[in-house]
């Protein structure tokens, strides 16, 4: 009986949500999902699908959105941020050699740590090597990650460089199209998965030109501070 | 299982694979596992990495009990094996800081055929076929360190299929006899990578007719094998021709010196098979060459007749080397085909299967222990079982898929 009060609830303030818009909102929002907003995201945890929702969840009477091909349970083979990495290393829809170039990224990366791993003599050297391929891809992603961006501001007829917070999702972006777009720079006859683990090797370590992007981002930010109150 | 345990508890096999049991499935109650599996057990909790690794180094003694066990090969060996072994097994090779390789049934059925045979018998043929990826190759390798530490001469072909195919490869005319062509560069690393493979076994060995190369060089009786391959490795142009001498030679004298030569020819239907017209190779008119016109590999066409003894011969068909339009099925009737079939038979097949359940987990735990797997759901049992099934425990995808894990 509680549920359809929720939904019921739920709807009534999203009216009131979108009949008066509370606040500005900074960035132009563009919707291009084929969904409904109302549709909610396809339960990855396998345990949640073995086990079937709660009673109480809001889920059991919400439209869910149906999983793309590229979604998985298991968590050998899938992790949110490699997916949307491999997508944005993607060009006329060739999933298939990305993935390749992804793979083998990870296996290079494997191949330098490991090896070092091995040869190590003593625990204490072992326990500093980090031979997590995928933990040393979101450090790396983390590193670069830029904490401010710029938008441009009309005003009077000038434009203004604003510096703005950037969004959790925007942060991610940014920080994966810069390492793509310096190893797409780099000399065209080496292959893209060699670009991309040196480059993701030195983005784990605070160095690489996807960090310096990002430095050059906040420096920029900083010396255009003046007209933070303009967005 | 808790019945048939302490039956065959004296046996190396029982304890490799108890361990394995209790690695992947642990036994709930360990006090009364320890009860009554006594010193085996024991020695297992001792020594964490038996359930995958075997301590004997020796591939002559290995027995049915150390399948799906890894050993570990010399690294003075590893130079004399490494030809051939696939790039990327010898990438994890380098990156583990060992060289480790699975005793598996084939090779161990092939090196019990090798160890038993008459050798004043005509060489016997012995034929590895399987699924691409199943490890027909490292099963030639395991059976060639046998044979290398039984003193025989390897004679190994690593790809044949390299001399039917290529671009820019330089092709001459031979000049011992027109209509056919050799591949100068192919045969100066063949020879290189025979000599290397083979220190120590050739230095009493001497040619026994005369080889006129030129008006003015030739090589006398009584040439030493050394001196052969120095002459092809310096003049190009005859390498092809030493390849012919030295095989010939070696067939000639296994009788009379007691020789044993092991042959070991890799993707043999390379031999028999033509390669695709658009990557074969082609002689100075832009013809198609036909496997049999190239020296290199008729010369090698007669180390597979039967016309001499104190040998044997093993060799793999592989679907690689046949033309993407030829590769139906993996059985040596299909790939060899009709000519290749008629001048094999009659062969031992020997078939080399995908991992069993045992192996693939031995495979799995070994990547574990080297650090390979770093996926933590990986490193459970349902992850091992969900890599087992994808991978349809094929030694390849296994490796291919445990490759970004």
């Amino acid at each position: 009986m509680a549920a359809p009060f929720v939904s019921f609830t739920s709807k009534a303030l999203g009216t009131i949500l979108r009949g008066q818009p509370l606040t500005k909102c900074v960035f132009p929002k563009v919707h291009l999902s084929v969904y409904n907003p109302k549709y909610v995201e396809p339960v990855l945890d396998k345990d949640t699908l073995t086990k079937g929702l709660e009673d109480g969840d809001a889920r059991h009477h919400m439209p869910i959105k149906a999983p793309t091909t590229d979604l998985s349970i298991s968590p050998l083979f899938y992790d949110d941020d490699v997916r949307k990495f491999t997508n944005m290393m993607m060009k006329t829809g060739n999933k298939e050699r990305v993935r390749e170039i992804t793979r083998k990224l990870f296996e290079n990366i494997k191949h330098m740590q490991v090896e070092k791993y091995n040869k190590a003599t003593t625990d204490e050297e072992r326990s500093q090597i980090e031979c997590n391929p995928i933990t040393i891809f979101k450090t790396a992603v983390e590193n670069c990650k830029p904490l401010l961006t710029n938008i441009r501001v009309v005003k009077g007829g000038v434009a203004y460089r604003v510096p703005v917070c950037a969004r959790p999702s925007d942060q991610r972006f940014r920080a994966m199209k810069w390492i793509i777009e310096s190893c797409r720079d780099k000399e065209r006859r080496i292959p893209m998965e060699n670009k991309l683990t040196w480059e993701i090797m030195d983005a784990y370590n605070n160095q690489g030109k996807a960090v310096r992007k990002k430095q050059e981002v906040h420096r920029i930010c900083e010396s255009n501070r003046a007209y933070a109150h303009l967005r | 299982m808790a019945a048939s345990i302490p039956k065959k508890l004296g046996t190396l096999a029982s304890r490799a694979g108890l361990a394995l049991r209790k690695s992947v499935f642990p036994l709930e109650n360990g006090s009364q596992a320890c009860a009554c599996l006594s010193v085996a057990a024991k020695r297992s909790e001792n020594n964490q990495r038996s359930s995958f690794r075997t301590n004997e180094a020796d591939p002559r003694k290995h027995t049915l009990d150390h399948t799906g066990l890894y050993y570990e090969i010399p690294e003075d060996e590893m130079t004399i094996l490494k030809t051939g072994i696939p790039s990327g097994h010898l990438r994890l090779m380098k990156s583990f800081n060992e060289s480790c390789l699975m005793v598996r049934r084939p090779a161990l059925e092939l090196s019990g055929y090798l160890k038993n045979i008459n050798l004043n018998h005509p060489a016997p043929r012995f034929v590895l076929y399987g699924r691409r990826g199943s490890g027909k190759t490292i099963t030639m390798h395991h059976t060639m360190q046998c044979c290398h530490r039984n003193g025989w001469i390897i004679v190994h072909v690593p790809w044949a299929g390299k001399w039917v195919r290529g671009w820019f490869k330089e092709v001459a005319a031979s000049t011992f006899k027109p209509g056919r062509y050799d591949l100068p560069a192919d045969s100066a690393e063949w020879l290189t990578q025979f000599r290397a493979q083979n220190q120590g076994k050739l230095q009493d060995l001497k040619t026994t007719s005369e080889y006129i190369w030129t008006k003015r060089e030739k090589a006398e009786i009584g040439t030493s094998f050394e001196e052969i391959i120095n002459f092809g490795l310096t003049r190009l142009k005859f390498s092809s021709d030493c390849v012919g001498v030295i095989l010939k030679e070696l067939r000639a004298q296994a009788q009379a010196k007691g020789l044993k030569v092991l042959v070991a020819i890799d993707s043999v239907n390379a031999f028999y098979v033509q390669w695709n017209k658009l990557n074969a190779l082609k002689n100075m008119e832009k013809k198609q060459l036909q496997p049999g016109e190239i020296s290199l590999i008729h010369n090698f066409k007669k180390m597979i007749n039967t016309n001499w003894t104190h040998g044997a011969v093993v060799c793999a068909v592989s679907e690689e080397a046949n033309d993407e339009t030829k590769r139906e099925s993996y059985t040596p009737i299909y790939l060899l085909g009709q000519e290749g079939f008629e001048a094999l038979d009659p062969f031992v097949p020997i078939f080399v299967p995908e991992y069993s359940e045992k192996e693939a987990l031995s495979n799995i735990n070994y990547f574990i222990d080297r650090n390979w797997i770093q996926n933590h759901y990986g490193k459970t049992d349902d992850g091992k079982r969900e890599l087992m099934f994808v991978s349809n425990k094929n030694p390849f995808n296994l490796a291919r898929i445990c490759s970004h894990l």
